[in-house]
């Protein structure tokens, strides 16, 4: 972990600024070819990440298109958006759908493309596994517009294939996509089998990684397969499971717009509608920018927070964490 | 060990930028702002070019596709002639970027010379100052246009004035497409006539439902799709009540639909409906037109709709191929109920675009003018049949005096309706473009309807429209499907006017349309 050698220096004796100033700077130049090639993302980071943030004062202004982000008043209280957010009779019912939509789709979708991953490590079948591959990571293309047409294809409640089946079997028609029973399933279910095969290229690629002298080793001690998975496959991409948990928990607050979006309908909005559903209604169509940004800003303090306290729980149960 | 560097680094750098969505979206469109505000501004450029001999050029922007490319574009080159102008129009297909850009190039000074803008709009510049107020003119310069959307609409012009002032030139609104319509084939085979009332439209949707009208021997018809709330506009005409959220006059006062005394009771007999099974059991989730679909693959006899989804030539076609014997006809007149037979509610006099000029142009008498010049122009009788059909000759023939569209007409003159600035006069214009659905046009016209008001209307500040109508949705569903008793309806109003401040802006919207002075 100690490659970054400037941040491995020893503690610098007081009085010796000058000297720690001139030894970063020569660090960096001894290895200026890594810098240069470093430099257009950071470039990139800044243009397009960072320095569009200053947008963010919205947030705290009664935003007018047609006076500009510096020329819009300040918000009186500047916590005005926030409150009206707050205030909102759904407030509560949003907060609660988008974390357990989230904490659903992360309880249920993580552990499926790790599983097909290692499934498909141990296929000693070529053809059948790229196969697979490739038809398990074909809908990740696929928009939800589509995968709504399917999901109709098969759920409707009056001509879905499912719900003939149940009919024709003596049963009673179960209206998967407008019912508050169903529906967060039908949102998880359809999202693990989205991102299912796209999910698995990460962990292959971890898993092809690993050593292969350790299962050498652990074949000639007559590890059984079920054994080297245990033993050596799971603890190997270990860090690769862990940093992305880490990264999901960012986006805790995000518990996809896009999917719900097109998805939902009048039948399940209290178990359905979530912040980023409630902001585009509310705040995009009708063109309250101000209180769009403020639920983005409080979004993406709790994904910090998040990510904040899941590495450091990272770091004291002995892994590195993300950084 | 390399990768497990650099792999988290750049992601969270990702992470913790990418969740910024909100802010910096809003805060790029502004940054372009600044760039079209860069541009060489075209005020400056164009004062000085008053001589006479130059053409004037005039800026317009709408929300609206299909437009040519100037060479091409025969009305402009016509009009052009003709003014002595160089008219350039600006088409943006999506609303929502046509609002964004007009905004920012409104932040940077570089108004259009006309554009269209909605009736929300219209009040927020005005209140800036930023629009020319257009009632010292509208009785001598702009005479012509007045006459022509007065001649169509007696209310027009009011529903463009805002606190007594005049910001904007109507256009003409559009007639009414819905009706009810109904598979005569299916009447003919189960030996049923053509309801007129809503209890013999029950009674047949009943049949539909489980007399088996396709002949395939599976119980799998309904009497009735649609998409939501509105699929039973006919009910609540019937019960004379103008739908959710609707504003009308009743006995004299303004009414709004959920106050109506009506109400609960046309909310019975959808619920009735929908009890004994007679409804397509998705009626409240279809969506992106599916209802349609499902109306012409037989699996229900009753929808209610515009002419433009169930009679032009290429739908009567579809759901011919579907079926031979398929025939969709309209219910006319309206089902009767106990309150009257209406085909739901209509704002006859909502104008289909507001067209306003910024202040700015004052300065500029001789654009003005030609500005002037160019809406009088398209509301006389010459220059509206030169945006109604085009070139004579080319894309029409006269023949007794009667305009017969060429196949040119079709072909090239899907963007004529972009140069009608005050409209058309619409049962002329749409029985010359649609010979064969000229019957179902003038069904759908003359159909009676409650005059609704909904167009007078803007929310108040702090009224939280989309909670409110989410609220509404869903509770009037949970009526209709006996998830809650009608008995608690009151309570459920209480909720609406107090939690979700209902009150505030039907007060608002009474207010407006007695302001407006259609009702007293």
């Amino acid at each position: 972990m100690s490659s970054n050698s400037w941040s491995a220096e020893p503690a610098v004796q007081p009085g010796a600024g000058i000297k720690k100033k001139q030894t970063f700077w020569k660090t960096i130049w001894s290895h200026k070819e890594f810098y240069l090639m470093l430099l257009p993302g950071v470039i990139y980071y800044i243009i397009y990440k960072y320095a569009p943030m200053y947008g963010m004062v919205i947030a705290f202004k009664d935003y007018d298109m047609s006076e500009g982000i510096l020329g819009s008043p300040w918000a009186d209280p500047w916590f005005k958006y926030f409150q009206q957010f707050y205030e909102s009779p759904y407030f509560s019912q949003l907060l609660t759908n988008t974390i357990l939509i989230s904490v659903y789709k992360l309880a249920f979708g993580m552990l499926p493309p790790i599983l097909l991953a290692i499934l498909l490590n141990e296929c000693r079948v070529r053809w059948f596994k790229s196969l697979v591959q490739t038809l398990s990571y074909m809908p990740h293309f696929l928009s939800w517009i589509i995968i709504y047409g399917i999901l109709l294809m098969f759920f409707s409640q009056d001509s879905g294939i499912i719900n003939r089946w149940i009919i024709d079997a003596g049963g009673k028609a179960i209206p998967f996509l407008s019912s508050t029973e169903w529906f967060r399933t039908m949102l998880v279910g359809s999202e693990i089998w989205q991102n299912l095969g796209w999910g698995a290229i990460i962990y292959l690629a971890a898993i092809a990684g690993i050593d292969p002298t350790l299962y050498e080793a652990a074949r000639v001690d007559g590890a059984s397969r079920m054994q080297m998975i245990w033993h050596i496959t799971l603890p190997g991409i270990r860090s690769v499971i862990i940093l992305l948990l880490i990264l999901r928990l960012g986006h805790m607050m995000d518990a996809g717009f896009e999917q719900i979006y097109v998805l939902y309908n009048v039948y399940v909005y209290p178990v359905a509608d979530i912040l980023d559903t409630w902001v585009f209604r509310t705040g995009l169509e009708q063109w309250n920018y101000s209180l769009a940004s403020a639920v983005g800003l409080f979004k993406s303090l709790i994904g910090l927070v998040l990510v904040l306290l899941s590495n450091a729980m990272a770091k004291r149960w002995g892994d590195s964490g993300i950084w | 060990m390399n990768r497990s560097k650099w792999v988290p680094l750049s992601l969270t750098a990702a992470l913790v930028t990418g969740s910024l969505l909100a802010g910096c979206s809003s805060g790029s469109g502004s940054t372009s702002g600044g760039d079209a505000a860069a541009k060489p501004g075209e005020s400056a450029s164009a004062s000085p070019s008053a001589a006479p001999s130059a053409p004037v050029k005039i800026q317009m922007a709408m929300a609206a596709s299909g437009l040519p490319s100037p060479e091409n574009d025969d009305i402009k080159k016509t009009i052009d002639k003709k003014l002595n102008t160089d008219l350039q129009l600006t088409a943006i297909a999506s609303g929502e970027d046509y609002k964004n850009q007009i905004r920012v190039r409104i932040s940077g000074g570089n108004f259009p010379d006309l554009f269209s803008v909605e009736l929300a709009d219209v009040k927020e510049f005005s209140d800036k100052g930023l629009l020319l107020d257009l009632t010292p003119y509208i009785d001598k310069d702009l005479k012509t246009a007045k006459d022509f959307v007065l001649s169509e609409q007696k209310e027009i012009i009011k529903k463009a004035t805002i606190n007594n002032k005049l910001y904007a030139i109507p256009r003409i609104g559009d007639v009414p497409f819905s009706t009810m319509w109904i598979r005569q084939d299916w009447l003919d085979k189960l030996n049923l006539k053509m309801p007129t009332t809503l209890d013999e439209m029950m009674a047949v949707a009943k049949a539909f439902t489980e007399q088996d009208p396709d002949g395939n021997g599976k119980k799998d018809t309904y009497g009735l799709t649609g998409a939501k709330i509105g699929a039973f506009a006919s009910v609540f005409g019937g019960f004379g009540a103008g739908g959710p959220g609707t504003f009308y006059e009743k006995d004299g006062k303004v009414m709004n639909g959920y106050y109506d005394p009506a109400m609960p009771d046309a909310l019975k007999f959808i619920k009735s409906m929908i009890d004994a099974g007679v409804v397509d059991p998705e009626i409240m989730t279809n969506k992106a037109n599916i209802e349609v679909q499902k109306a012409f693959q037989g699996k229900a006899g009753m929808i209610f709709r515009g002419w433009t989804d169930m009679a032009k030539d290429e739908f009567v076609a579809q759901y011919k191929a579907i079926n031979p014997n398929a025939n969709w006809v309209q219910i006319s007149p309206p089902l009767k109920g106990p309150g009257g037979a209406y085909d739901g509610a209509y704002d006859y006099d909502r104008p289909s675009r507001y067209w306003v000029i910024p202040k700015a142009l004052e300065k500029d008498k001789a654009k003005l003018q030609k500005v002037f010049d160019l809406i009088n122009y398209v509301s006389s009788a010459e220059g509206n049949r030169l945006v109604m059909y085009g070139l004579e000759g080319k894309h029409y023939n006269l023949k007794d005096g009667k305009v017969i569209p060429t196949d040119l007409m079709a072909k090239e003159g899907n963007y004529f309706n972009l140069y009608q600035i005050t409209g058309r006069p619409n049962k002329e214009y749409l029985e010359i473009k649609f010979p064969n659905q000229a019957a179902a046009t003038d069904v759908a016209i003359k159909a009676p309807r409650i005059k609704a008001f909904d167009s007078s209307v803007l929310p108040p500040t702090g009224y939280n429209k989309a909670d409110a109508d989410r609220f509404a949705e869903e509770e009037l569903i949970k009526f209709v499907t006996g998830k809650r008793p009608l008995s608690e309806y009151p309570d459920f109003l209480k909720t609406f006017e107090t939690t979700f401040q209902y009150k505030t802006f039907v007060e608002a919207g009474e207010k407006q349309i007695r302001d407006q002075g259609f009702v007293k």
